[in-house]
């Protein structure tokens, strides 16, 4: 079986991944991800893009986070279940 | 006597913390169903068996890892022992994150009282709690509340007091979050109404046009009710006032009466009929969406917009309260965290016209001969305007003054809640009405009185008045207006409302009673022309906030300079765009 990791920005809505890790950009921003509940082996669902593209709506631990691109490109997934795209 | 127990209120944002203060207090702190809502510590006071309770409603925080001063605020609070019980207010349906945070101040403190809240929501969605066994997992009383619907109020006191008087302490339990996928039970997907009204809120297609025909609809409404009210308001107040003018003049002497009728009570009148007929009808409008949950997904649609202006998707949240009043949305911006990005949404809120000078720019619109329709369509222009200004001095400052890089940014979207429209309108409604009058006697009074005052003193045979509006004539004309209108901004610093109501004083120099609520008759008899009206709207919308909003500027940034720099940008912006319409006006007409 293929293994393969890919940032959370890049899952597509409709799309599940489980948090293998996450790598700081010198922002401070894992700290922050890993409260609202983004911590390895977690379970991640993209739910939808904003209507301009950016930021992204993700469910986590029964809430729904907005994302930027750039804060959710520092959280590596790997997909899981269907890839549908909604 | 009585023993106090004191309690504080801890938990994740949007779990309806604010909602069980009030019903636990009878108290009546403003909630919303956004995160953030609460930046301030509330405390209110209850009685329970011998005892009375001093509860804190903290602000909501994800973590106590201090990332922002409310974490930092709420973390001292519980380390420092003021509170003997701490109650940990978690959302039934996102209980696992929420538990993140009871774990660390379990660490902290091991007198913790674990609230289940909203558990009348969690049943509607098909979820369950199992609090029993969660308390035997945690090793903390938990208590299911449904804080809205006053259920579970009673345990949670004997809870409390339980907590309180027991002590024995708690044995050590590491909470892990996981447990609470064995706690709550889904039976279907609860979240899948939501994600359908996103689907159309956030959509591609949808988001815009509808977030421009809400406001629309909230500005049209406003527009046709608040006429209706403000005319049947004026001719109660003409009455009043006459009655009140009968009563007094026979019994104090001619100047006094004089101060009391032309000045104060003309001035507060005049202030309460402008003002009070929009904002009864905006605010409690504004709260039904606030209620809904529509705001924060506003926020999401125009997140974009504000990261290409090097700010806080947040900001919009902030502009949004500014629209009520800018010194609460200067307070609002510490849902900011980076200070870079919170200083930049505090200089650029009075951008957005608060409460206090919409009405005044609705009167305005009236003023140039348009209809319901018309106005409204000034309106939006006038927001979007406001709107566009906003993203292009938050994007000046952030290249210029305040340079540095975009921070991180997290943004929860609330699930959608159904609005308790009764206790909205009655609230909003009471609240603003008492406010609205409050500040009109505390401001309005004495700005009468000084108004009056510079009437009616002479120095060498031309009153105060008269001498102050001659010195700033030209400083007016350059923009289109004149002097008269540019003293009345002057006075009108303490509260923005008072701005034309002390220039209709000015035209019909200091016959104050004559046809309080005629605005247009008293433009006309001016001799104002569109030009100028169009300029009075265009200064009105940008020019320096009021007194008390400075205050809250100073308060919240510390920091003379930035004060100093909010009040000069949107008088400079809003004096050069008179200029601009006052010189192209002239060139073509």
């Amino acid at each position: 079986m293929e293994i393969f990791e890919k940032k959370l920005s890049t899952l597509l809505p409709g799309q599940c991944g489980r948090v293998v890790n996450c790598i700081d950009n010198g922002r401070n921003i894992v700290k922050r991800l890993r409260d609202l509940g983004i911590s390895e082996g977690e379970t991640v669902k993209c739910i939808m893009r904003s209507p301009l593209g950016d930021p992204t709506a993700y469910l986590i631990k029964g809430s729904v986070i907005a994302l930027r691109r750039e804060d959710a490109a520092v959280v590596f997934v790997r997909p899981i279940g269907g890839m549908r795209d909604e | 006597m009585n023993d106090t127990i004191k309690v504080a209120l801890a938990g994740n944002p949007n779990v309806g913390k604010s909602t069980l203060f009030n019903s636990l207090t009878g108290m009546k702190q403003h909630t919303g169903n956004w995160a953030g809502k609460t930046v301030g510590f509330a405390e209110g006071k209850f009685a329970a068996d011998d005892y009375e309770v001093v509860l804190t409603d903290l602000p909501g925080i994800y973590s106590l890892n201090c990332h922002s001063p409310e974490e930092e605020v709420a973390r001292e609070h519980i380390e420092s022992g003021r509170a003997d019980v701490t109650v940990c207010v978690c959302d039934a349906l996102s209980l696992e994150r929420n538990l993140i945070l009871v774990s660390q101040i379990r660490e902290i403190t091991s007198r913790v009282v674990i609230c289940v809240n909203l558990i009348d929501e969690a049943e509607k969605k098909g979820a369950s709690v199992n609090g029993e066994l969660l308390s035997e997992l945690t090793g903390c009383p938990v208590v299911l509340t449904a804080a809205r619907q006053k259920i579970g109020l009673r345990e949670l006191k004997s809870a409390i007091i339980q907590m309180f008087e027991d002590n024995a302490p708690a044995e050590e339990t590491k909470i892990s979050p996981e447990i609470a996928k064995k706690c709550v039970k889904f039976q279907s997907d609860p979240w899948r109404r939501d994600r359908c009204i996103d689907k159309v809120l956030c959509g591609k297609v949808l988001a815009f046009p509808i977030m421009l025909l809400l406001l629309t609809g909230v500005f049209w409404l406003t527009l046709v009710a608040s006429s209706h009210l403000s005319g049947w308001l004026g001719t109660g107040l003409e009455w009043v006032a006459a009655v009140i003018r009968d009563f007094v003049t026979p019994l104090l002497p001619g100047w006094l009466s004089s101060v009391i009728c032309d000045g104060v009570i003309a001035t507060v009148f005049r202030v309460v009929t402008v003002m009070l007929p929009p904002m009864a009808v905006f605010f409690p409008l504004f709260t039904l969406l606030e209620d809904l949950g529509y705001l924060p997904r506003v926020a999401f649609n125009l997140d974009r917009c504000f990261k290409c202006s090097g700010t806080c998707g947040k900001q919009s949240l902030t502009m949004l309260m500014g629209l009520g009043c800018n010194a609460a949305g200067v307070t609002g911006c510490r849902i900011i965290d980076s200070p870079r990005e919170r200083l930049v949404a505090i200089i650029t809120n009075s951008f957005m016209p608060c409460n206090g000078r919409l009405p005044l720019i609705i009167a305005a619109f009236g003023c140039l001969g348009l209809g319901a329709a018309g106005k409204t369509i000034g309106l939006l222009l006038a927001f979007v305007a406001a709107v566009v200004l906003t993203f292009g001095v938050s994007k000046l400052l952030s290249v210029t003054v305040l340079k540095g890089e975009l921070s991180s940014f997290t943004l929860e979207l609330p699930p959608y809640r159904t609005p308790q429209v009764g206790q909205v309108l009655i609230r909003s409604l009471l609240d603003r009405t008492v406010f609205v009058l409050g500040r009109a006697v505390s401001a309005a009074a004495p700005a009468g009185v000084l108004i009056w005052l510079s009437m009616n003193i002479e120095i060498s045979g031309r009153s105060i008045y008269t001498h102050l509006t001659t010195f700033l004539d030209p400083v007016g004309r350059l923009a289109g207006m004149d002097g008269v209108l540019i003293l009345a901004f002057l006075f009108a610093l303490p509260a923005a409302e008072l701005m034309l109501p002390l220039a209709m004083a000015g035209i019909n120099n200091g016959d104050f009673l004559s046809e309080i609520s005629d605005v247009s008759g008293a433009f006309a008899e001016a001799g104002w022309s569109g030009v100028t009206v169009v300029c009075i709207i265009i200064f009105m919308m940008f020019h320096f906030p009021c007194a008390t909003t400075l205050m809250t500027i100073k308060k919240e940034t510390g920091s003379l300079r930035w004060t100093i720099l909010s009040a000069l940008l949107p008088t400079i912006i809003g004096y050069g765009l008179c200029v601009v319409v006052n010189f192209f006006s002239r060139m073509f007409f």
